[in-house]
């Protein structure tokens, strides 16, 4: 079933991973959006759009993904995979923003020490070296253990602010994620698609990078 | 032909003649010429300037209105009516410095209200903008003085201004300590504009830092204005400093329920709330063996800026609550507080018949 893109205004039930969007036609001929306790009446138009969004959530701009179990990745060597990872949902009339919630499990840790570190959305996942089914939405990720010793990883942080993101049907991707291991990993948000054939929401090619001081 | 240089004495006393006049008003019409100059090119950089703080509509006006005042001043001074002198110094030097100064700190005022009228700014961005309005009036008061030609009586002045600090140093000690405050508070830095701060009483927002006192915006909404000199004597408890914040709350559980079932029970709800931290991870423990509960604390790490004000009502309340459904759901029971009394001696108790 689709789920992102353009959703003609008709009665219908949308479900978007936990949450169910119900559009109803009024009598007089509007229509009435509603998912959980908001409501929107809509008064003319042809379409509504169901979009993915980066995981601000209450507004954090990074994402940690916790590996369970933890990778360990050889030396010198380039590991390509997937994370699970959640996801916003915004659904927008035109270019207008009406409704954005969270349509998975939505959780936050503290990334780094109490005093200098920050709050990133929290998801738990284990590396898929193909792509899976996912629950919510995928990370392409491409590790390379650019060190001469095996690197032990347990988590992997990404700055996800304003990226684009992009979708087909019923699957939503980050960007391309890039994990280069040394001393300090860093990791790099390619803002690239995985592959050519996704709809994109937002501006690609926004590279991001980001040093993980805390393993 | 003679008698209009005559003409021109008994209007504007003695000694003014037709070249002076027209001097004065080819000065007046150019002040007001490069006054109009300098409104129109201001007001055509406007629209296409990032300066818009400092090159618009206003500004315009008011150089424009500088340019007059200026040229009527001088007007006057030329013909002879503003040479009076008032303690050694022209009564036109006078105006023309009070002008000035005054033209200047409206210019200076309007470009600060326009920083920290847009919108809501961040507090680097209010600072700078206070920073500019007081060197621009630093810069004007000594422009001013020297306009009025009182340079050179500036030590004079400055002496005479320490005595008179010395004496009002006495009378307004209170001031003073306000103001001395307020400079080690910009330097110490214990707030910051927009932080969440708990100062004795008082918890709120801090809404601004002024030179005599700070204005701190209560969670109810009311403002309340707190003397430099109190807040910096004051524990200063900063709730937002760090980005997150360890809360503790207590339950109490009945003696005969399992502890270990009522953690179990609690860690799941803490597990399930988006807002309590997954790292670090929150702890639940057996806190004490009270009078008629055993105590459970719960120590969870939250997101700051969610543990304040309004935002308790979805992180704290909320959490309590589920947490006391969820104990009930379970069928655990929270006690009220309870005491068994013992009597020494047996009780005699006398029934009434009806």
């Amino acid at each position: 079933m689709r789920i992102f893109g353009e959703h003609g205004l008709r009665t219908q039930f949308i479900h978007v991973g936990e949450k169910k969007i119900h559009v109803v036609e009024n009598s007089e001929g509007t229509f009435t959006y509603r998912r959980d306790n908001v409501r929107v009446k809509i008064l003319g138009g042809m379409h509504l759009s169901i979009l993915p969004a980066p995981a601000k959530g209450y507004g954090v701009r990074f994402l940690m993904v916790k590996l369970e179990p933890s990778v360990a990745v050889p030396p010198t060597s380039i590991v390509k995979g997937y994370l699970e990872a959640p996801i916003d949902v915004k659904v927008l009339l035109g270019g207008t923003e009406i409704d954005r919630f969270t349509p998975c499990r939505e959780k936050y840790a503290l990334y780094g020490e109490d005093n200098v570190g920050v709050i990133a959305r929290y998801a738990v996942s284990q590396f898929f070296s193909k792509k899976p089914n996912p629950t919510c939405a995928l990370i392409p990720l491409l590790i390379k253990n650019e060190d001469e010793s095996w690197f032990h990883l347990r988590r992997l942080v990404f700055p996800i602010g304003n990226c684009p993101m992009f979708y087909h049907r019923d699957e939503a991707y980050y960007p391309q994620m890039i994990v280069h291991l040394k001393k300090i990993p860093f990791i790099v948000n390619t803002g690239n698609p995985p592959d050519g054939t996704l709809n994109v929401v937002g501006t690609p090619r926004r590279i991001v990078t980001f040093s993980m001081r805390w393993l | 032909m003679n008698s209009t240089p005559q003409n021109f004495s008994s209007l504007f006393g003695s000694g003014v003649t037709l070249n002076e006049v027209m001097g004065a008003v080819l000065t007046l019409l150019l002040l007001l010429i490069i006054g109009a100059l300098l409104r129109n090119t201001i007001r055509r950089h406007s629209g296409e300037t990032s300066l818009r703080w400092i090159i618009n509509e206003e500004t315009a006006n008011l150089v424009f209105w500088l340019f007059v005042f200026l040229g009527l001043v001088e007007f006057f001074y030329n013909l002879g009516i503003l040479k009076y002198k008032i303690m050694g110094v022209a009564l036109g030097n006078l105006l023309l410095a009070f002008g000035f100064f005054y033209l200047i700190y409206l210019i200076a005022k309007k470009s600060k209200d326009y920083f920290l009228g847009t919108g809501r700014v961040s507090p680097e961005v209010q600072i700078k903008a206070k920073l500019f309005y007081y060197s621009v009036l630093t810069l004007a008061f000594f422009l001013a003085l020297n306009l009025a030609g009182l340079t050179g009586k500036l030590t004079t002045v400055l002496a005479a201004a320490g005595i008179t600090g010395i004496v009002l140093g006495f009378s307004a000690q209170t001031v003073i300590a306000n103001f001395i405050s307020g400079i080690f508070m910009y330097f110490d830095k214990p707030l910051r504009l927009g932080d969440a701060v708990r100062i004795g009483d008082y918890e709120g927002i801090v809404e601004d830092i002024r030179i005599l006192s700070t204005r701190i915006r209560l969670w109810d909404g009311t403002l309340v204005r707190i003397p430099n000199e109190k807040l910096f004597n004051s524990e200063i408890i900063n709730l937002q400093k760090y980005p997150a914040r360890r809360a503790e709350l207590n339950v109490g559980i009945a003696y005969r329920e399992d502890a270990e079932r009522a953690i179990e029970v609690i860690r799941k709800v803490l597990e399930e709330e988006p807002y309590i931290l997954a790292e670090p991870e929150p702890r639940v423990y057996v806190n004490e063996l009270g009078d008629s509960s055993v105590n459970l604390k719960i120590w969870v790490w939250i997101p700051s800026d969610l543990w304040v004000g309004q935002n308790m009502m979805r992180s704290k309340y909320g959490l309590l609550r589920k947490i006391k459904e969820a104990l009930d759901r379970e069928g655990i029971e929270i006690p009220f507080p309870q005491r068994v009394n013992w009597f020494a001696e047996e009780l005699r108790v006398k029934l009434e018949k009806e």
